[in-house]
């Protein structure tokens, strides 16, 4: 709604908004002799600067002297266009355009007589340090994590990529917290297309409650059922900034450290900020081994229980000898007993997770014990079986953003090896293929940097080449369309 | 991106080839070992399959041109139902293979239950999206392999090359898949003017050729009847593992399931076009996936 032209009507139309919320403040001041009221949010702007900057200002008597009275417009005029305080270049015209400036921190001066009020830039906002973030370690390179301010992590980028073809996109989602998200690209670098596409699918979204960009994935890539996401999150600004500059769109919401990036790789799993700092040789063979540990994680329990069950002839006979004396103390089918036991791994890291830290050691403790020693001294599991499912629980972490595919298809693997056998195991394997091939976003599909048989090893893909080899033709996301 | 014709599937010969290399190694594993000496094998398969490769090329170069597979007309129309009943020959001839490998080699009929389930999966996939799927099992393909002629390394000998007597020397025996003279409807019209597809036949003819080569290298000729390809699978052992022919086997069954899922999506698009239905509509909400 239009602001009013008189100050009383203002001031009613805001006290019945935000009147009895204890931190909404307004302050009814006379500046050049004109009637006028600030508003603000206590702890979102500081009053200290305000009064500093504004009407320490305004009213030193030289700054209106010799100029005859003015009514609410002339001074708003003044004030906006020929003075040097640090207000918003435009005016604020209606009271959702104040409310958002209010809500962000800024501090809005009404003046009686003129239906238009200015915003000050005064924020004071409180928010969590920029620290390392927890769940992505790195040895080398930046320590900075996002924070959960928009305009923090804002600046966080815009300090990493310093050109102008750095756009970053601010708007309010249309859900009931009205939160703020950016969506960042590099103007020379993203497909144009691809980015009103994205806008305009952020600007359609609806989402309820906006508290992490992840929120925007229903819109962004509507499906029913989803094993992989081809979208990848990080709380680097460093990642960020890389992803940028390889032509990727960023999406950051206000009050969450994690950015979204848009369209990810399956390969882009498999690395770190770290491959770039170690030798090419070293980091090729880390980069293998995660891919190792990764189809370990998925397949190794079923191929256990496909190989011990349906075709123990595959099986060295020491082995087998071993195994099969473990399985004759155990009441359950070897299958049976697979499943049982990653599930209650995942009891286990689900409680370790959620739990208060402080009962965190315990839980581990316990677990241990039970699934350790108890589980096997009481005959209910055998240990190659247990062995085998810690192995694979323990593989998952490798690749942290891949936990969620890979704990379901693994259930899904055993389930099909133990059902049907190697056939089952065979079939599996297709549907997962399957399932990874047909992801895409924004025309890039999920596989894309692995064309066979013409260049089966990209400059960086499963292994890396020299970094200086591999800068001299920098990459692009939007080469891998298919 | 790439806009590909409604009527072409826009498969890569890479993908279309690793279907026929699955047909091509049933028929080896299954096949009498030795009938056909290794020599004849390579020299007149190699011709067989430049001919049939020329006959390919020309065929598909007449057919693009001609729009044979538009749907359009009574002969596309003929021809769609033709190719129809010869690709649904050839998925009845697959499956039989997958299904007597799942009997034979795993004593499971799992396949009859598994079959379905794996055409569903597939069946919103796009054409690009089993090429790309394609590419991991090259891999697999190759390795396995890789595997395999190092653990026969040791029992192969030259000589066995050269043994007299056993199977009448002739013309090896050629199969002609109903992919060679689809060209313009399984690979994309740039593939089929550079004649990169029509270079399907020779895919055929390496590993059939090639497994004849290994298998008398390693068994020479057989003097007794009833031996198949399969045994040179099951002389493969490494150590202490043995019975190692049913890893190349769950692989190749891997291979033969993925080309079932091709001749589905062929199917598919033949009975579209030949039904005169126009593609599906495309779905309204697909955000930024596509």
């Amino acid at each position: 709604m239009q602001l009013s032209s008189n100050l009383s009507e203002n001031l009613a139309a805001f006290h019945t908004m935000f009147g009895q919320s204890a931190d909404y403040y307004a302050k009814q001041v006379t500046v050049a002799g004109c009637p006028a009221a600030i508003l603000l949010f206590d702890g979102m702007a500081s009053l200290s600067s305000l009064w500093t900057l504004l009407l320490d200002a305004v009213d030193r008597a030289d700054r209106f002297a010799g100029q005859p009275p003015a009514g609410g417009r002339e001074i708003f005029e003044r004030l906006l266009y020929h003075s040097d305080l640090p207000a918003q270049s435009g005016p604020v015209r209606t009271d959702e355009e104040a409310v958002q400036l209010l809500t962000a921190g800024f501090a809005v001066l009404l003046l009686d007589g003129w239906e238009q009020g200015i915003a000050f830039s005064v924020q004071n906002l409180q928010f969590r340090a920029v620290n390392e973030p927890s769940g992505e370690g790195s040895l080398r390179g930046s320590r900075e994590g996002f924070a959960d301010l928009l305009r923090v992590n804002l600046s966080l980028l815009r300090r990493l990529v310093r050109t102008p073809e750095l756009v970053m996109e601010v708007a309010q989602a249309d859900g009931a917290m009205r939160t703020e998200y950016a969506l960042c690209y590099c103007r020379d670098k993203a497909d144009r297309a691809m980015v009103a596409r994205v806008r305009s699918l952020l600007q359609k979204a609806k989402p309820e409650l906006l508290l992490d960009s992840s929120y925007f994935v229903p819109w962004l890539l509507p499906v029913r059922y989803r094993l992989f996401t081809p979208a990848g999150y990080t709380e680097r600004p460093a990642v960020a900034a890389a992803k940028l500059c390889e032509g990727k769109l960023v999406i950051l919401v206000n009050g969450s450290p994690s950015a979204m990036v848009l369209p990810a790789l399956f390969a882009e799993n498999f690395e770190c900020l770290d491959d770039y700092a170690a030798t090419a040789f070293f980091s090729s063979f880390l980069r293998v081994m995660k891919y190792a540990s990764f189809y370990l994680t998925v397949f190794l329990p079923g191929v256990f229980v496909c190989l011990a069950v349906y075709l123990p002839e595959l099986i060295p006979p020491q082995l087998l000898y071993k195994i099969t004396a473990a399985e004759k103390g155990t009441p359950l089918p070897l299958f049976a007993e697979m499943v049982m036991v990653i599930l209650i791994l995942e009891v286990i890291r689900e409680a370790g997770l959620r739990m208060p830290q402080s009962l965190g050691h315990s839980v581990s403790l316990v677990a241990a014990l039970i699934i350790g020693d108890a589980a096997v001294s009481a005959g209910l599991m055998s240990t190659p079986v247990i062995l085998t499912a810690c192995l694979t629980a323990v593989a998952v972490f490798i690749t942290p953003s891949l936990y969620e595919p890979a704990t379901l298809l693994r259930l899904a693997v055993v389930l099909a090896a133990g059902l049907a056998g190697p056939v089952g195991l065979a079939a599996v394997f297709l549907v997962f293929l399957f399932i990874l091939s047909d992801v895409s976003a924004l025309g890039v599909p999920y596989l894309s940097p692995h064309p066979f048989p013409t260049n089966p090893l990209a400059d960086d893909g499963v292994i890396r080449r020299n970094y200086r080899r591999v800068s001299r033709r920098p990459f692009n996301i939007w080469q891998r369309r298919g | 991106m790439k806009q590909i014709p409604k009527e072409c599937c826009g498969f890569s010969p890479a993908a279309v080839a690793l279907g026929l290399t699955a047909a091509a190694l049933a028929e080896s594993f299954y096949g009498p070992a030795g009938v056909c000496p290794p020599r004849s094998a390579a020299l007149l398969g190699l011709a067989g399959a430049a001919a049939l490769s020329l006959a390919a090329w020309l065929f598909g170069f007449w057919a693009a041109l001609a729009g044979l597979f538009s749907g359009r007309g009574p002969l596309p129309r003929a021809a769609g139902w033709l190719f129809f009943g010869w690709f649904a020959l050839e998925f009845a001839r697959t499956a039989a293979a997958a299904q007597t490998v799942c009997r034979e080699e795993f004593g499971s009929n799992a396949l009859i239950a598994v079959l379905p389930l794996l055409l569903l999966v597939t069946w919103q996939m796009d054409a690009g999206a089993l090429d790309r799927s394609s590419r991991a099992l090259w891999w697999l393909l190759g390795v396995g392999a890789a595997i395999c002629l190092f653990g026969l390394a040791d029992q192969m000998r030259w000589q066995r090359l050269f043994e007299a007597g056993g199977g009448a020397a002739g013309w090896p025996p050629v199969r002609v898949f109903p992919e060679y003279f689809a060209l313009p409807l399984l690979c994309t019209e740039q593939d089929v003017r550079r004649s990169r597809a029509a270079l399907l036949p020779f895919w055929v003819w390496a590993v059939q050729a090639g497994y004849a080569f290994v298998l008398a290298l390693v068994l020479g000729r057989p003097q007794a009847d009833g031996y198949t390809g399969l045994e040179l699978l099951r002389a493969w052992a490494m150590g202490y593992f043995s019975r190692l022919d049913a890893f190349l086997l769950l692989v190749w069954l891997a291979a033969a399931l993925w080309r079932l899922c091709l001749l589905a999506f062929v199917l598919r698009r033949l009975a579209r076009l030949n039904g005169g239905q126009k593609a599906p509509a495309q779905q309204p909400e697909k955000g930024a996936q596509r």
